[in-house]
């Protein structure tokens, strides 16, 4: 198959500017991308490497989520709930909360950790099959790391964020609740039905959807910087950072920029 | 008797390698005649694994034509590269086994990527590959649990299931035991006596002197002289002679 992405690969190597370079590594993150997109029907014939996938980088994640997220809720609850006693606005304390793990700090802490857990681990894993030559001799024997390896990863992790997402939305309200009813003395009952008040399946809808894209893009960027790795070991550590580094950064200004295009169209 | 010409079964011209602005290779010519073993000698750094590479596009040349068997290889094309590798094999100098599979498994892989062979066959080729390379009864142990110079034999033997008819053997002696090197080297003999061609990428002179039909030197971005086993033993060209006397590093 001719592809005339080589031919603009060979013309950005050729310049060989240092300025080139930002180019080139954006130029191989599309042309990574592209390559896991074709191959993604082949990836779904083997649901076998994808279930394996799934548990490792998602089931295994999600006592993570669901501990953060717990944390988070309660926390936020507490101090929502000591702010807005003082204006009488205690009530109000299961509607923001709900509202704030829903629509932002549940799906964000979803995607945080398994960036940082998850995506930490496949850069490593990738960079570590790259160092040793596995990912040359993948290439040798005919196969392709886009569809052996990482179309699995990238299927994975956007199957799984939405669920991690529900987890972590489900943790966050609890632990919202129980900091309520022990410390702010908001019955439990009244909670629930305050916080099912402030949900939209609107709400759960987007989320699901913006981080079942935000997975796939965590599962590349690991990928990406896994298959760059150089200098040896050393390069492992500096690859797994990197992708760890680039996955946060990716998901809290992506969510920025969603957040605020939803917000513009409705 | 008159003697038959070899034929040419490998041919670069004006081979360009490049990492970014760096130039590994430049206006490179090799001719690789059908079952001979070519040793490929150098200096640390000037190219040799990267030409291995180039030659089944695991590095993409930046410039120049390979022609392989008469058809000329098109760099831009994957199904063109694809069809290279299967008939070129390629052995990585740690074996480069797949950790996560066994070493059944390993073997198996490139008859699943290219063949419709089915498990029963595949098992049987693979229980036959092994005892080819003196290592049977290994198949359900992981790479990680063999010797390096067993993962190099493992490695060979992944290389050999597609029945390539070029092996690219990249330093396949490099920290074995004299032991492991003696069986490494009998084993590209006997792929030589088979009528495989091969090219080696080595430092290991005394395994090279055993093993080679013709000794290339790459120097300069470009490969600097051929000699074969004769010649070299008659009159060494000085930058041969000098390389394996060890006065270049």
């Amino acid at each position: 198959m001719f592809r005339p992405s080589h031919l603009f690969h060979s013309f950005l190597i050729r310049l060989g500017a240092p300025w080139a370079t930002a180019g080139l590594v954006t130029f191989d993150f599309l042309a990574l991308t592209w390559d896991v997109f074709i191959a993604l029907p082949s990836a779904l014939l083997a649901p076998g490497v994808i279930m394996e996938r799934f548990q490792a980088l998602v089931v295994r994640s999600t006592v993570l989520v669901a501990v953060t997220s717990f944390a988070t809720g309660a926390a936020l609850a507490l101090q929502f709930g000591e702010g807005m006693s003082r204006f009488g606005g205690k009530l109000y304390v299961p509607n923001i909360v709900a509202f704030a793990i829903v629509r932002a700090l549940g799906p964000i802490f979803a995607c945080l950790m398994v960036a940082a857990r998850s995506g930490g681990g496949v850069a490593a894993e990738i960079g570590s099959m790259k160092i040793t030559q596995q990912i040359d001799a993948l290439q040798a024997l005919g196969g392709q790391a886009s569809d052996k390896l990482i179309a699995p990863i990238v299927i994975a992790l956007a199957l799984g964020l939405p669920l991690l997402t529900f987890i972590a939305d489900v943790a966050g309200i609890t632990g919202g609740l129980l900091a309520s009813s022990s410390s702010l003395s908001i019955a439990p009952a009244l909670y629930l039905q305050k916080t099912f008040e402030s949900i939209h399946a609107h709400d759960l809808v987007v989320s699901f959807f913006k981080t079942a894209f935000f997975g796939g893009t965590i599962g590349l960027i690991a990928c990406f910087h896994g298959l760059r790795t150089s200098a040896g070991t050393a390069g492992i550590g500096l690859a797994t950072t990197a992708a760890i580094v680039a996955a946060n950064i990716f998901v809290l200004v992506g969510d920025l920029l969603i957040t605020k295009t939803l917000w513009i169209f409705q | 008797m008159k003697q038959e010409p070899a034929s040419i079964i490998l041919s670069v011209r004006g081979l360009e390698t490049r990492f970014g602005s760096h130039v590994i290779h430049h206006e490179l010519d090799l001719d690789v005649q059908s079952g001979e073993l070519l040793v490929l000698f150098g200096g640390s750094g000037t190219g040799k694994s990267t030409l291995l590479r180039a030659l089944i596009g695991l590095d993409r040349a930046a410039g120049g034509s390979i022609e392989f068997e008469g058809e000329s290889v098109e760099f831009q094309s994957e199904r063109s590269w694809r069809e290279v590798r299967r008939r070129i094999g390629y052995s990585f100098q740690n074996g480069a086994l797949f950790d996560s599979l066994s070493v059944g498994e390993n073997l198996e892989y490139p008859l699943r990527e290219f063949t419709r062979l089915s498990a029963d066959e595949r098992r049987k080729a693979s229980d036959e590959m092994l005892e080819r390379v003196g290592l049977p009864g290994i198949r359900s142990l992981y790479p990680a649990q063999l010797s390096g110079g067993m993962q190099k034999r493992a490695g060979l033997a992944r290389t050999l299931m597609l029945d390539p008819t070029v092996i690219l053997y990249d330093e396949p002696t490099a920290g074995l035991d004299p032991a492991n090197t003696k069986m490494m080297a009998a084993l590209m003999l006997d792929l030589k006596a088979q009528g495989r061609t091969g090219i080696l990428v080595t430092h290991d002179v005394p395994c090279a002197r055993m093993v080679g039909d013709r000794f290339a030197f790459l120097q300069d971005k470009k490969i600097a002289v051929i000699q074969t086993r004769n010649e070299l033993e008659a009159a060494a060209d000085p930058r041969l002679a000098a390389y394996m006397q060890g006065d270049i590093a």
